[in-house]
Formats: C-alpha cells, structure tokens, sequence
C-alpha cells in the first residue's frame, strides 16, 4: 500500500490538531528528499481538498507545501538526474511540492496520475492492493533485469531432472548404452585374467585354474597346446568383441547426442521466435547465437564425453576391487598415490572452476566486440579509424587468450605432477611385489596381471581429475540453455482470445506504459480512431509516437490503461489474428535474402503469383521490378541490396497489401527516399490506404495533406486533434514543426509544380 | 490500359502478333488497336520463363507502359509462339552449358571453362557470397557471371558424369 501509506503518530496527531480528518485523506505516501536535497522523510498527503507536503523531524511536524486542487490544472513529475520532484500546474506557473530520489520516481509517477484522476473529477485508478502489487512487481523486474537468469533454470539440483528430460524419448537407446558400457568395461577388466593364465601356467608352469579347466572342458580341449590356443583365441575374441561394441556405441552415442542437438537448436530458435520485443532489449543477439550455435554443440561434445566419464568411473571401480582381490598389499601401496592425487584434485577444483566460466564470457564478449566492428566498418573507414578500430579487437581478442594461458597454466602444472605420483606408485608396486615374486609369494603372472589393473586403475583416476571440469562446463552450458528455454514471452496469448474480423474501430484508454515501468513514455493517453479514418501522428524525436503502434501492434502489454479494437481489449484478441489484420510498412522496409516473389509474399506461401503480381502494381514496383534481368525472380541480398531505398520500400508497401490488412501502420514509410521515390510511394499509399483504418506517422507533414485528422502528441501526451487548418489556427506546437518544415516544403512544391508543366 | 494499379491480362484468342516492316513486333491486344515496336518481359525468367509475359511498348522503364500480361504461351497459335519465343530469345540472351571441361578455384574466384549451345567459353565467377548459382526448379541451375552474362544447365542430370561431378564439387548449390 504504497500510495496510502500508514502515517506516523506524530503526523495523525497534528492532523488532528489542525482539523484534517482522517476519512479525508486520499493519498499518502513518503519521499526520501527535502526539498533542499537533504536525505530527510517528508510525506506527500492528497485530501479531497488539499494536497500537502508535511515535514517530519523526530516529534517535529510542520507544513512545507500546501495548495488547495481547486487552483491546481495539471501535476507532473520532472525528471532530473538522481532525484526527480512532482510539480503542480497554478495559474500557469508551476511548483515544486515534493522532491525525491529516482528509486522513488515510479511511485510518485503513479501519486501524478492519482491527483491528474482526481483534478479531472474521476475516481482513483488504481486501488491501493494494486499499486502494492505493482511495487511488488516492479522490485521483479528490475530483478529479473539485474539477474535475467530464471529460478528454475539456475538451481543445480533441477538441472538433473531436467536433463533426463531431454534424454526420454531416446531411453530404448539409452538402455542398450548403458548395457554396451558394462559389457565394455567387464571385457576390459577380463582381458588381464587371461594374460595372468598366460604367464603362469605357460611360462611358470603353475597349476591352471579351475575356472580355465571348467572353460576348456567346455570346448573340449585337453592338451597345453590346445589351452594355449584357446587361451589366444579367447584373448583375440576378447578383443574384437571389445571393438565391435566400442563401435556400436560410439555410432549411437553419437547419433543420440547429434539429435538432441538437433533439437536444441529448434527449440531454442523456436523459443527466440515467441519472445517478446523486450527479451532482446535485455539480451544481446551475438550472445544468443553463440547459444543457438556454439552451446548447443557443446553440449553435443560434453554428452559424449559423459559417456567416457561413466566407463571411467566402470573401471576404476572394478579395477579397484580386482586389484584388492589379487592382492590387497600392493593394492594399499597402489592407493597411496592415489589419495594424493585426489587431495591435489579437490584443490585443483577449487581453483579451476572460475577460469572456465570467465573463459566463455570472454569468448562471447569477443564475438559481440567483432559483430559490432564489423557492423561500423564503413563508417570507421570513412573517419580513417582502421588503427584504432584495430587496437580495440587486439584488446578484446587479448581476454580470452589470458584466460586460456592462465587455465593452460595450471592444468599444464596439475597434469604432470599427477602423473609423477602415478609414476611413482607403480616404482613402489614394481618393488614390491618384484620382492614378492623373488620370494615367490607371487606369481609373475599375478604381478602383470596386477600392473594391467594398476594402469587401468590409474589412467581412469587420471581421466576423472577432469570430471569436474566436465561438469561445470555441463552445468553451466545446459544452465545457458535452459535459461532460454525457460524465459517466458511477456506477450501471452490469453485462453480465452478470439478471432474476429476487425472493422477497423481503434481506442486507446487510459494508456500508460513505459519501457521501464519508471518511466513512461505514454501517459494517461486516450484516443478513439474509427473505422476507414486517416490519421496522422505527428510530434517531436522520442514523443511516443512509435511506442503507440507497439503497443497497438501489441510488441508490448501497457502498464495500465487498454487498447480496444473493435472493443475488445487488445489482451483477448488472438496475437496472429491480430498481426494478421494489421499492416505494417516501417521507414526499414526489411527485405531479406530471398527473391523479390518470397519477399512480398512473405508469410503467405499459399498466395497465387497474379496476386503478388496485383500486389506489386499496386505499390508501383510493377514495372521496376519488370524491368530488372531476373523479374519478380530476382534474388536480393541481405536487407533487400541490390534495390534503391525508394524499390526496397514498394516492395514492401506490396507485402502489406498483399496482406490485405484492415489496420494499416505507416512509420515513416517515407522518411529516407528521394522525393522522386517519395512521390511514387505516396501515390502507392493513396491506393493502399483506400477503405483501411491508417496511422500514418511521420516528421514529413506533407505526407499527411489527405489525412482525415492529425493528432500531435508530445511527451507521451495528445496536445493538440484537428484537421491541418484547424491545427494551423490553434498557433502551438503543430504550427511550429510546420514551421520549421517550410522550406523543405516549399522546394517540394517547385518540384512538384515543374514536374506538373513537364508533364 | 495497362496503366493505373491493377494488372490487365491479355486474352490469347483476341491477341494478334506479327513482324513490321523493320523487323520490329507489332501487337494488338485485342483486335482493334495495334501497338509497334513492343517489347516482351519474362516475370519470372528463371522460375517460369513462358508464363506471366509482360508486353510493354516504350524505351526506357520510365516511358514503359504495360500492354497487359500474358498468362502463358501455349493456347496461342504456332507461329504466334514462335515470334513471341524469338523476342525472348533476343532479350534473354542466356547460354546453356552442355558440358563443363573443367572449374578452378583460385584466391576465391571459379573460372569455368565450359561448352555451350552456342560455343566453347570461358567465364569467371568473382564473389562466392553473391547468389551467383540460382537453382531453377529441383536440378536446374542458372548461373550469371562476374561480367552479368547468363549461363543455364536445364538440368544437371542431363549433364555428363564427369561435368557434374566437377560442378558439385564446386558449387555448394
């Protein structure tokens, strides 16, 4: 309840004493700000009758500010840098009540709104729960702004589940996988039983094992020569199977972990496609394609490697266990090494981790400096800033080879000196049990058979000092991704939107809204456009005029207030069925890598080739387009060159024909073309606009001579409706851009006129 | 009266096409008034080069002024076609390769050697990012060189197996 909030004793009872009752008051809320500047709680109080600005200094209360709302005519809040103040309107002249910081702006932006409702004799707007509620969600957005990274995504421990996830439909898979893993390693761990028969029983004559007999009896084979050949072929087949099945695994690792990527990709590209406009204002677009492309193939490798940690950990298990049962002596020298390299690795972790991630961020902070160099390229060579440009990449393309040197730097440090403990712990195993063997306590069979396990037991150890690093990179990258996936379009389709066919009837109500909630760009604005109407918007860079048609062409939701079509709230319509009646031709004509008959119909692949073609005549790209070698097969490149702006633009007045859109959006369709090429579009329009609903907006007033009514809005505000005489005659702000227009103008006119005797 | 916004097609019962005295194609769009020295367009060169024929009489696209469009070439008489045919032929002076000799790549730029309905020739492609190689339906190709001339291969199928093989490897298209 910030907008009434709950006074301080002190302040009731002074009301008491000066006769304010409480039933009275309307609003009350506090600033942080004197109106000298000084950190200080003053309260800002709104009466049916006053609005007040009460100071409060321990027990002391005191009226700063009074005016009575029959002599105010408007409030604003004026913006400055770090603190803001409200100001109300008096005779012309206005004053500064109360004065605040700017983490108290969207507060007070709502107090403004509240005294404008209750100066113009409405009732409050907002309830006091709501305006709670906004606070609320206004301390989520900046949240959400600060750490865009959502919850769910972010917590490790749901990173699992989640995982799993992506890996269900492929679990038949996934199950024979982990069957060829046990197969694998077991084959592996057999391999050194065999060498140990070899050597001992063949070259040491000692007893063969019973297992060996039981095996041979079952082949039928009796005879030392007849073991030993099976004793080869065995370990032959052993071999080969253990081949065939690191094939067959390696093929459906591979094929799983390519269609998983596969289908990141979409989802992702898919999830970029539903995302409201105000995602990529908090997201860089270098940054998403090193997700799409980079961390999508990541995680293909990462998954793989998965696979390589698991039958690691296989091993070292069963290597482990056999090398306790063949004997558990040397196993405890083995082991020594081993504790250490595993002391050295968990202090290894603890260093290691933040290079990784800092290395990705470095890599995606190159890719963003690069994609922008080479973005401004001309315009560095046009003011010869080649060198400088240069110095820049050099600086940038530094960060991630100091962060590769440094994590080389201590891997490079780490890996030999695990290597040397190894070393070491086969010299003292080589000792011995070399000693054992002279003392035949054990057979050389044994000890090879031994060092077979120790190698295993070692080289997994060695390999899973990595793991961790595996698992940040995992974590981190699938972290990346889901945090995309996870992102929520602002935009929802509600449940119960409808599909209808507009008539072309625009309101807006009450319209506020604001990027940043904190500061609005539209406030409080109302306007009614009937069906078939021409208006034109016009005013000043940066009046809202744009944020108008985003908001109509619901690209953003407004923080309060509603757009009504054919009255029903813009919310309940359906998102495709309305984009799919507005037309829309931007100053940018956004053509793309296509040919000139995909361009127009672009979103419209069951359209015959006479529309398209009906389309283009139309917007008077018919002949032009005739004209060029490859006709309406043309292929443009990327953003439509190899076209004049002027061509660029026809076509795309075609694409928004072709839609046949009851709404028709024009934002500055003229606004960076030859007035030869204007004048063909203009004339495009007139034909375009013919029995639509069109908003035309522009800072070009000439191209609003057949508008049915010009509305001029600045500061987020209307300021002036009228026909072009009627705004000429009210002497304000249309007057005034005229004015400065006319000599643009009048040239026009010579052009026009001599071009009229030309013809 | 092919002027204003709307496209207006040409009936190919009332069409009439015929050579003038100088050479140059005369047409009457529907029987009465007769138009000389008219130029035909291809709409849509690569994808349907016989359909959607735009007749234009006038120089340059600023004098232009469309006759109508003809939707397609075949319910029009014979020899009707073939004046019609041999306009395009003059406008769209397009080679077909029927068998490529041999494709070099050097500092990024293809030079083919290739023979052609209409003789042996050597051309260039400059720059591997411009959209050079356009398919034409599943296995044609047209291909336009550094210095604008056109080149077709209507079918790479119908191509010897050595001349595909050099163009694929070559072509990422």
């Amino acid at each position: 309840m910030i907008l009434r909030k709950e006074l301080p004793q002190e302040i009731k009872r002074f009301f008491e004493e000066i006769g304010v009752q409480e039933e009275e008051l309307l609003l009350t809320t506090d600033s942080d700000l004197d109106l000298e500047g000084n950190y200080s709680t003053q309260w800002l109080v709104l009466s049916s009758t006053r609005l007040m600005n009460i100071g409060l200094k321990g027990a002391l209360v005191w009226i700063v500010k009074e005016f009575n709302l029959n002599e105010l005519t408007s409030v604003r809040v004026d913006r400055r840098v770090g603190n803001a103040s409200l100001e109300v309107e008096k005779k012309g002249q206005f004053y500064e009540v109360i004065r605040f910081s700017t983490a108290l702006i969207g507060k007070f932006e709502g107090f403004s709104t509240e005294i404008t409702a209750v100066l113009k004799g409405r009732d409050l707007i907002l309830t006091t729960e709501q305006q709670g509620e906004k606070e609320h969600k206004q301390k989520r957005h900046l949240k959400q702004r600060l750490s865009w990274a959502s919850p769910k995504s972010t917590r490790k421990n749901r990173l699992l589940p989640r995982i799993f996830q992506l890996l269900k439909p492929y679990h038949g898979t996934g199950v024979l996988l982990v069957f060829l893993l046990l197969t694998g390693a077991a084959l592996d761990l057999a391999s050194p039983q065999f060498f140990k028969v070899l050597v001992d029983n063949f070259i040491e004559t000692v007893a063969l094992p019973a297992w060996f007999l039981a095996f041979a009896l079952w082949f039928k084979q009796n005879s030392n020569i007849q073991y030993l050949l099976l004793l080869v072929l065995a370990l032959g087949l052993l071999q080969l199977l253990r081949k065939i099945i690191r094939l067959i695994h390696n093929g459906l690792i591979t094929k799983v972990a390519s269609q998983i990527a596969f289908n990141l990709r979409n989802r992702l590209f898919k999830k970029l496609q539903e995302l409201s406009f105000s995602f990529y204002e908090h997201h860089q677009v270098e940054q998403l394609m090193v997700k799409i492309t980079q961390d999508v193939e990541d995680l293909r490798g990462l998954m793989l490697q998965a696979t390589h940690n698991v039958i690691n950990i296989l091993l070292l298990i069963g290597a482990g266990i056999l090398l306790s049962a063949l004997e558990l002596h040397l196993a405890v020298y083995a082991l020594l090494p081993a504790l250490f390299v595993i002391g050295l690795t968990l202090v290894y972790w603890n260093y290691e981790p933040p290079s990784y991630k800092s290395s990705w961020h470095k890599k995606a902070k190159l890719n963003e400096v690069l994609s922008t160099l080479l973005s401004r390229l001309r315009i560095s060579k046009t003011f010869g800033q080649e060198c400088r440009e240069t110095e820049n990449f050099k600086y940038y393309n530094d960060h991630p080879r100091q962060s590769k040197i440094k994590m080389g730097r201590v891997s490079g440090a780490f890996h030999p000196i695990i290597s040397c403990l190894f070393g070491l712990g086969s010299l003292i195993v080589l000792y011995c049990g070399g000693q054992n063997v002279l003392r035949s306590e054990l057979t050389l069979g044994t000890l090879i058979a031994f060092f077979s396990y120790l190698k295993m037991f070692y080289g997994a150890l060695s390999q899973l000092t990595n793991i961790n690093q595996w698992f940040i990179s995992f974590t981190s990258t699938v972290q990346r991704i889901f945090q995309i996936l996870d992102s929520e379009p602002k935009i929802k389709k509600s449940p119960q939107a409808v599909d209808f066919e507009f008539t072309g009837a625009i309101s807006f109500e009450e319209l506020t809204f604001g990027y940043d909630p904190n500061f609005p760009v539209i406030k409080d604005l109302n306007l009614t456009i009937e069906p078939g109407e021409l208006v034109g918007i016009v005013g000043p860079s940066g009046c809202g005029k744009s944020t108008m048609i985003s908001l109509l062409c619901r690209f953003y939701d407004p923080d309060r207030g509603r757009i009504m079509i054919d009255h029903v709230d813009l919310r309940e319509i359906n998102p495709a069925c309305l984009r799919q009646q507005i037309g829309l031709v931007l100053q940018e004509p956004y053509l793309f890598r296509g040919s000139i008959t995909e361009n127009i119909a672009f979103g419209r692949p069951d359209i015959s080739f006479e529309e398209i073609m009906a389309a283009a005549k139309a917007a008077h790209a018919h002949d032009f387009i005739i004209n060029l070698p490859d006709g309406y097969d043309t292929i443009l490149g990327e953003r439509g060159s190899g076209l004049s702006r002027g061509e660029q633009q026809r076509i795309a007045i075609a694409r928004a024909f072709l839609g046949n859109p009851k709404i028709l959006i024009l934002e500055e369709a003229t606004s960076s073309v030859d007035p030869e090429s204007e004048k063909a579009i203009l004339e495009a329009l007139e034909v375009l606009t013919k029995g639509r609903t069109t908003i035309i907006i522009t800072h070009r007033l000439s191209t609003l001579s057949h508008a049915d009514r010009i509305i001029v809005v600045n500061d987020g505000t209307i300021r002036e409706t009228g026909s072009h005489q009627e705004l000429l005659s009210l002497n304000g702000l249309y007057r005034r851009l005229l004015e400065t227009q006319l000599p643009y103008l009048r040239n026009q006119q010579v052009t026009t006129s001599s071009t009229r005797r030309a013809n | 009266m092919g002027h204003g916004s709307k496209v207006s097609y040409l009936q190919p019962q009332k069409l009439k096409v015929w050579l003038g005295t100088a050479g140059e194609l005369c047409v009457s769009p529907d029987g009465e008034k007769t138009y000389q020295h008219v130029k035909i367009f291809r709409t849509r060169p690569i994808s349907a080069p016989n359909k959607y024929l735009s007749f234009r009489v006038g120089h340059t696209q600023t004098e232009q002024e469309e006759l109508g469009v003809l939707i397609d070439l075949k319910p029009l008489p014979a020899v009707t076609q073939a004046l019609i045919e041999n306009e395009l032929d003059k406008r769209y002076f397009i080679h077909q390769i029927l068998s490529i000799q041999s494709i070099k790549e050097e500092w990024g730029v293809l030079s083919w050697k290739v023979n052609t309905d209409k003789g042996y020739k050597e051309f260039s492609l400059s720059n591997k990012d411009q959209p050079q190689i356009i398919p034409i339906k599943e296995r044609g190709r047209l291909i336009t060189d550094a210095n604008g001339n056109r080149y077709v291969i209507p079918d790479l199928k119908l191509l010897d197996s050595r001349s595909r093989l050099e163009f694929l490897r070559h072509s990422n298209c």
